[in-house]
C-alpha cells in the first residue's frame, strides 16, 4: 500500500517540478515592463485570446458534435469511411495548416491562381479572403482539433442506450428533440473533456498565431521575452496563462463532481441508426467531407503541390535521419506517458488517495504550457539536478534526451492520462474487490487484472501521445541534443524562410508518421461498436 | 359504444430474411388490459416496438384510436403517437431530477405542477421529487418511470418486462398499487411478460406470442 | 526509466569519443551553412556539433548551462542577438589576426566579443509603375512617414527582429521621441495590417496590393535565383529595389555574427571555424547561397550585384541595436504598430 502511494508521488514531483519553476517566478520581483504592457498591449493581448478561444470553441463544437451525432445516430452516404476518417485532421498540426492556408489563399496563392486560370480572370482578381487575421486562425484550429471532440463525444453518444431515446420520443420529442434535450446534455461531461484539450492547446499555440501575426497572449510572452529580453516577466505572464487554465479545469472537474451518467450495463441496448435517403443523406455526407476536406485533404494537396515543385533531393540523408529520430521519439514517449498514466490512476483507485488525485490533475495542465517557457522550466530543473544530484557522477543531463522525453511527457500527459481515466471508469469497483477477496495486491492487481482489461485505453494513450510527439515544436527547438533534428524542426526551419517547397516533405513526412497511430484508432473505432453490444 | 384504442391487422415483420412476427391480428378496446405472454426472444418487445413506432412494419397496418400509424407504407413518428411504454431498464434520464423526468412530456401543460404533485403522491415518491435517478433505488426508479409514462395521458400504455428486475417483494407491492391506478384511470394496457401470475393480476385477457405467433391461451 | 538512461548514456559516451569537434549554437538555419560545416570538417577534420534553434532561446540555454555548457561558438543573425550574449559575458574575445584584418572595427563586438561574418540591408522594393522617380529619388526611412505615401506601405509586424533593430537605428540616429513620431506616420501610411514575411511583402507589391515594401536585401536574390519557384521569379522580376538614404546617413545594415564562448571546451577549434567562416571561399559560398552580402573582398552574386553594387551603409549603430531594442518595441507598441 505504502509503495503505491510514494511511487507516484515520487515520480510526479520529478514533472511537476518544472510546471513550479515556472510558477515560481510569481515570487520574483516584477519589472517595469508590466507598466508598459498593460499600458499599451495586455488588453490586446488578452481580448485577442479570449476571441480566439470563444471562435474556437464554438467551431468545434458544431464540427465535432455535429459529426459524432451523424455518425452514431443515421446511416447515410459514406458513413462508414466518415466514422475513422473524421479523426484525420488530427494528423495535421495547426501551425502546417496555417502554412498551407497562407499558401492556397494569399492574395497569389494556388487557390486564388487556380480561380484565375479557370475562369481566364486579371491577374489582381482575387476570390478568397485574407487568412492572416484571427478568423483564418479560428479556422484553422476548428478544423485541426475538432477530432478531440468528435472523439469523446463519439464514444458517449455511443454508450447511451436506446431505450432513453425512445423514452425521449415516447414523450413527445422529435429527433431534433431527442438530440437536444437528451444526447447532447447526457454527452456534455465528454465535449467539454475534449473542449478543455482544445482551448488548452489553442492558448498555447505559437507556429500558427505567429505565422497569421495574430498578438495572443503565448505571442506576447514571446515578445516579452525576445524583443523586450525580459524572460521573468514572460515567465509571471506564462504563469498567469497557466492560473486561467488552472481555473478553467477545475470548473471542468467540479462541474462534473457527483454526476455519473454512466448506464447499468446490465440493461444497456445499442442504438439503431436511421436510414437517411436523398437530399438529407446527401447533405449530411456532405457535412461530414467538409471538415476532412478543409482539415486534411486540402492541406496535403498543398503539400504534394510544393514538394512537386521543389527541385532539390527530397530524400536526404537529414530527411531520414530526422524521420527515424521523430519515430523513437514518439515511440519512447508514448510509452512512457501511458506507463506514468497508469500508475498514477492505478495508485489514485487502489489507495483512493485523494491528493494523488489532485496532483494528477495538476500534471494535466502541462498540455497547456507554452513549450517553450515548458523548455525553460526543465533546463533550469536539469542544472539544478546536474549541480546538486548528479554531480558526482560523471555525466550531464542537461542538453540530453531526458530534458526532450520529459517536456514531451509533461506536455502530453493530459491526452494518457484522460485515455487511461476512461479506461478505468469502465472498470467496475467489483472487480477489485473480488480480485482482491481472491488476494491479489498491488502490482498483481494492476499487472494481472486492469492491464489486460486496459489494453485497448493503454494503446490508445500510447497513440495520441505519440502523435502530439511528432507534431511537437518549440520545446523540441530548444532542448534537443547536438546534431538531432526532429521533423518539426526541419519543417520550421525551412518555414520560418518561408521556403515552402523546403518544407513540403518534412511537413508531408510528419502528417504521415502521425496517420499511423490514428490508423490504430480508427480500427479501434470501428471495432468499438462491436465491443460494447 | 365502446372506443376501439388498438387495432392490428395482418402485421408481418421480419430482419433480414429472419421473420420476428408473422400475421399478428390483435384488437384492444378503451378501458382494457391485455397482456401477451411469451419467452424471451418471442417477438413480443418487437410487437411493442412496432406499436410505438420504432420498428418499420413489412406487412399490415396498425391503428391507434381508427387512425393508421403504420403500414408498408406509411410511419406516423413516435412523437405523434401518443403512447406510453415503460421497459425493464427505466430508461429514466440520468441527468435530470425526478420531478423533471416526470414534467418531461407535459413541458406546455398549463397545470404540470398538479399532474406531478397528483402523480408522486399517487405512486409516493413526493420525497423523491429533487432526486437524480441515480439516487434511488431500483423499485423507486420504476415508480418514477411509470409516473413519468402517465403524465401526459397516454391513450395506451405498453409495459414491456417493467417487473423484471424487481425482488418479489416490491414486484406484489406494485403489482396492487397499480391496479388500482390502472382501475381508477380507465387505463388501457398492453402488458408483454413471461410471467403468468403478473399478467393475471394486471390484465384481464391474456394471449401467448411463440416464434412469432399470437395464439389464445389454452 | 532504465531504457531512457541507457540511451542517454550512450549518447553521452558517444559524444565524448569524439575529441576533435567544435560545438556551435546557431540560430542560422539555412541549408547553406550545412554545406559550410561539411567543408570544415573535409578541411581540418574537426566535426562541427549542430544545434540550431532561436537566438534568445539558445541564449538562455547557454545562461543555464553556466560552466556545464557544450557550445564553444555561439553564431546568430542580428547584432541584437549578439549583444545579449555578450552583456552576459559569455563571450571571450577574439585574438586572430586574420579576422582583424577583415572585419572593419564597426561590425565586431566593443571589445571584440564578436564579429560579423556577412551583412544585409533593409530596403525598399517599390512597383516602378505607381512610384515616380521623383519619389524615389532621395527616397529615406525617414520619409516613409510623409503623407503622399498614405495606404501605399508594406511592412512586416513588429514581431520581427529585423524591424525592431531598424527601429533601434532610427531611435539611435534620431532620438526616440522623433522616432515615435515617424512610426505613428507610417502605421497611418501601411496599406494593410503587418503581415507574412520578408517575401510576402515584395510579393504583395508585385500584385499591385502595395506600392512600396520594406524588405532585407537576400530575399530578392532568392526569389531571383528562380529556386523559390516560377511564381516569385516572376513577382521579382516586376519590381525595383533601391537603397533609402544614399544622400544621408546610408542605408541601415544588420549582420549575421558569431563569438567564441568563455567556457567552450574546444577554444583552438573554435578559432579556426571563426577564420574559417571569414575565409574567401566561405565568404564566396554565402554571397552565392544566402545572396548575403560579404564581410571579406569577395564579388557579389550576379542576382544581388544586378541590383547595385555600391551603396552607402550604415553600420554606425550596429553595436547598439541589442541595447535600444526593448525601446524599440515599446515604441512600436505605442504607435500601435502590431
Amino acid at each position: 500500500m505504502f509503495t503505491w502511494k510514494l511511487l507516484p508521488f515520487a515520480v510526479a514531483i520529478i514533472f511537476i517540478a518544472p510546471i513550479i519553476i515556472v510558477f515560481s517566478s510569481l515570487f520574483g520581483t516584477y519589472s517595469d515592463t508590466w507598466n508598459h504592457l498593460i499600458e499599451f498591449v495586455l488588453v490586446d493581448y488578452v481580448s485577442t485570446s479570449i476571441f480566439l478561444v470563444i471562435g474556437v470553441s464554438i467551431g468545434v463544437l458544431i464540427i465535432g458534435v455535429f459529426t459524432a451525432y451523424a455518425v452514431t445516430n443515421y446511416n447515410f452516404f459514406g458513413k462508414k469511411f466518415f466514422e475513422w476518417a473524421l479523426i484525420l485532421p488530427l494528423a495535421i498540426p495547426p501551425y502546417i495548416l496555417a502554412y498551407t492556408f497562407t499558401g492556397l489563399f494569399d492574395a497569389n496563392g494556388d487557390a486564388n491562381v487556380f480561380v484565375r486560370l479557370l475562369f481566364n480572370l486579371e491577374n489582381n482578381f482575387v476570390l478568397f479572403p485574407s487568412v492572416r487575421n484571427i478568423t483564418g486562425a479560428i479556422i484553422v484550429f476548428s478544423f485541426t482539433l475538432y477530432p478531440y471532440v468528435y472523439l469523446v463525444t463519439r464514444s458517449a453518444f455511443l454508450n447511451q442506450s436506446s431505450s432513453i431515446k425512445e423514452s425521449g420520443r415516447l414523450l413527445g420529442l422529435g429527433q431534433v428533440g431527442v438530440f437536444s434535450k437528451i444526447s447532447l446534455p447526457l454527452a456534455r461531461p465528454a465535449f467539454i473533456a475534449g473542449l478543455m484539450l482544445v482551448i488548452m492547446e489553442t492558448l498555447s499555440d505559437f507556429g500558427a498565431v505567429d505565422h497569421f501575426a495574430v498578438q495572443t497572449f503565448t505571442t506576447g510572452i514571446f515578445r516579452t521575452w525576445y524583443g523586450l529580453y525580459d524572460l521573468n516577466t514572460a515567465m509571471q505572464l506564462s504563469s498567469l496563462l497557466l492560473m486561467i487554465i488552472f481555473l478553467f479545469y477545475f470548473l471542468e472537474r467540479f462541474s462534473r463532481e457527483g454526476v455519473n451518467y454512466t448506464n447499468d450495463n446490465s440493461t444497456f441496448k445499442t442504438s439503431k441508426e436511421l436510414n437517411l435517403k436523398g437530399v438529407k443523406s446527401g447533405l449530411v455526407s456532405f457535412f461530414c467531407f467538409l471538415p476532412i476536406f478543409i482539415g486534411f485533404i486540402l492541406p496535403i494537396i498543398e503539400l504534394i503541390i510544393w514538394a512537386l515543385d521543389a527541385r532539390v533531393t527530397l530524400f536526404n540523408e537529414k530527411f531520414i535521419m530526422s524521420s527515424f529520430n521523430t519515430i523513437t521519439l514518439g515511440i519512447l514517449t508514448g510509452v512512457l506517458c501511458a506507463f506514468l498514466a497508469l500508475t498514477i490512476n492505478f495508485s489514485i483507485r487502489y489507495t483512493k488517495n485523494n491528493f494523488l488525485g489532485k496532483l494528477s490533475s495538476f500534471l494535466s495542465i502541462g498540455y497547456a504550457i507554452p513549450g517553450l517557457i515548458l523548455a525553460v522550466g526543465i533546463t533550469r530543473f536539469l542544472v539544478f539536478a546536474d549541480r546538486n544530484i548528479f554531480s558526482d557522477l560523471d555525466f550531464v543531463i542537461t542538453g540530453s534526451l531526458v530534458g526532450l522525453v520529459l517536456a514531451y511527457i509533461i506536455k502530453s500527459y493530459a491526452l494518457a492520462n484522460s485515455s487511461i481515466e476512461s479506461g478505468y471508469e469502465r472498470i467496475s469497483n467489483s472487480i477489485d474487490n473480488s480480485a482482491r477477496l481472491l488476494g491479489a495486491r498491488g502490482s498483481i492487481l494492476l499487472g494481472k487484472v486492469h492491464f489486460p482489461l486496459m489494453k485497448t485505453s493503454f494503446l490508445t494513450a500510447i497513440l495520441l501521445v505519440t502523435s502530439e510527439v511528432v507534431k511537437e515544436l518549440p520545446a523540441t527547438l530548444i532542448l534537443r541534443p547536438f546534431n538531432f533534428d526532429t521533423l518539426a524542426v526541419v519543417t520550421y526551419t525551412y518555414a520560418a524562410e518561408e521556403r515552402m517547397y523546403q518544407a513540403a516533405m518534412p511537413s508531408l513526412a510528419i502528417v504521415l508518421i502521425g496517420i499511423v497511430p490514428l490508423i490504430f484508432l480508427s480500427k479501434m473505432i470501428r471495432s468499438s461498436r462491436l465491443a460494447e453490444t | 359504444m365502446t372506443q376501439n384504442i388498438l387495432k392490428i391487422e395482418n402485421l408481418n415483420l421480419s430482419f433480414k430474411d429472419q421473420d420476428i412476427l408473422k400475421n399478428i391480428n390483435l384488437s384492444l378496446d378503451l378501458g382494457e388490459r391485455v397482456s401477451i405472454l411469451g419467452e424471451s426472444g418471442s417477438g413480443k418487445s418487437s410487437l411493442l416496438r412496432c406499436i410505438a413506432g420504432f420498428e418499420n412494419i413489412n406487412k399490415g397496418k396498425i391503428s391507434l384510436k381508427n387512425e393508421i400509424v403504420s403500414s408498408d407504407t406509411y410511419m406516423l413518428p413516435t412523437e405523434k403517437r401518443g403512447v406510453g411504454m415503460v421497459v425493464q431498464e427505466k430508461a429514466l434520464f440520468p441527468h435530470l431530477t425526478v420531478k423533471k423526468n416526470i414534467l418531461f412530456g407535459i413541458e406546455s401543460n398549463s397545470n404540470k405542477n398538479e399532474i406531478v404533485s397528483e402523480l408522486a403522491e399517487l405512486f409516493k415518491i413526493e420525497k423523491l421529487l429533487d432526486k437524480l435517478p441515480g439516487q434511488i433505488s431500483g423499485g423507486e426508479q420504476q415508480r418514477v418511470a411509470f409516473a413519468r409514462s402517465l403524465a401526459p395521458c397516454p391513450s395506451l400504455l405498453m409495459l414491456d418486462e417493467p417487473f423484471s428486475a424487481l425482488d418479489d417483494k416490491l414486484k406484489q407491492e406494485l403489482y396492487y398499487e397499480l391496479d388500482k391506478i390502472f382501475e381508477k384511470q380507465e387505463l388501457s394496457i398492453l402488458l408483454v411478460t413471461h410471467d403468468r401470475e403478473e399478467a393475471q393480476i394486471l390484465t384481464s385477457r391474456s394471449l401467448k406470442l411463440s416464434q412469432g405467433s399470437l395464439s389464445l391461451t389454452e | 526509466m532504465k531504457k531512457v538512461f541507457s540511451i542517454i548514456l550512450i549518447s553521452v559516451l558517444t559524444q565524448g569519443l569524439i575529441a576533435k569537434e567544435v560545438n556551435v549554437y546557431t540560430s542560422r538555419h539555412y541549408d547553406s551553412d550545412d554545406a559550410l560545416y561539411q567543408e570544415f570538417t573535409n578541411e581540418t577534420g574537426i566535426k562541427v556539433n549542430i544545434i540550431s534553434g532561436k537566438g534568445s532561446a539558445l541564449l538562455e540555454r547557454l545562461k543555464f548551462e553556466g560552466t556545464n555548457s557544450p557550445a564553444d561558438i555561439f553564431f546568430t543573425v542580428d547584432a541584437g542577438n549578439l549583444w545579449k550574449v555578450q552583456k552576459e559575458g559569455l563571450f571571450q574575445p577574439i585574438k586572430s589576426k586574420k579576422v582583424f584584418s577583415k572585419v572593419p572595427i564597426n561590425l565586431r563586438g566593443p571589445n571584440n566579443e564578436w564579429t560579423a561574418v556577412a551583412k544585409r540591408s533593409r530596403v525598399f522594393f517599390y512597383n516602378p509603375k505607381k512610384v515616380s522617380a521623383d519619389e524615389i529619388k532621395n527616397i529615406s526611412y525617414e520619409s516613409l512617414a510623409n503623407d503622399n505615401w498614405k495606404d501605399r506601405i508594406v511592412i512586416r509586424s513588429s514581431n520581427n527582429m529585423y524591424n525592431q533593430s531598424l527601429v533601434a537605428s532610427l531611435i539611435a540616429k534620431n532620438g526616440e521621441k522623433e522616432t515615435e513620431a515617424w512610426a505613428k506616420a507610417l502605421v497611418r501610411n501601411l496599406a494593410r495590417k503587418p503581415q507574412g514575411n520578408d517575401r510576402a511583402q515584395i510579393m504583395a507589391v508585385a500584385n499591385g496590393e502595395a506600392d512600396l515594401a520594406v524588405a532585407n536585401s537576400y530575399y530578392i536574390g532568392i526569389m531571383l535565383s528562380g529556386n523559390a519557384g516560377i511564381d516569385q521569379l516572376n513577382a521579382a522580376k516586376k519590381v525595383k529595389m533601391t537603397f533609402p538614404n544614399q544622400k544621408t546617413s546610408g542605408a541601415h545594415v544588420n549582420i549575421s555574427g558569431a563569438g567564441i564562448l568563455k567556457n567552450a571546451p574546444n577554444p583552438e577549434n573554435a578559432n579556426l571555424f571563426m577564420e574559417f567562416l571569414l575565409s574567401d571561399k566561405v565568404q564566396e559560398i554565402m554571397v552565392k547561397k544566402s545572396y548575403e552580402y560579404p564581410i571579406a573582398d569577395v564579388p557579389l552574386s550576379s542576382e544581388m550585384a544586378s541590383l547595385g553594387v555600391d551603396f552607402k551603409e550604415d553600420n554606425s549603430s550596429v553595436k547598439r541595436f541589442g541595447e535600444l531594442n526593448p525601446a524599440a518595441i515599446k515604441l512600436m507598441d505605442r504607435a500601435g504598430w502590431k
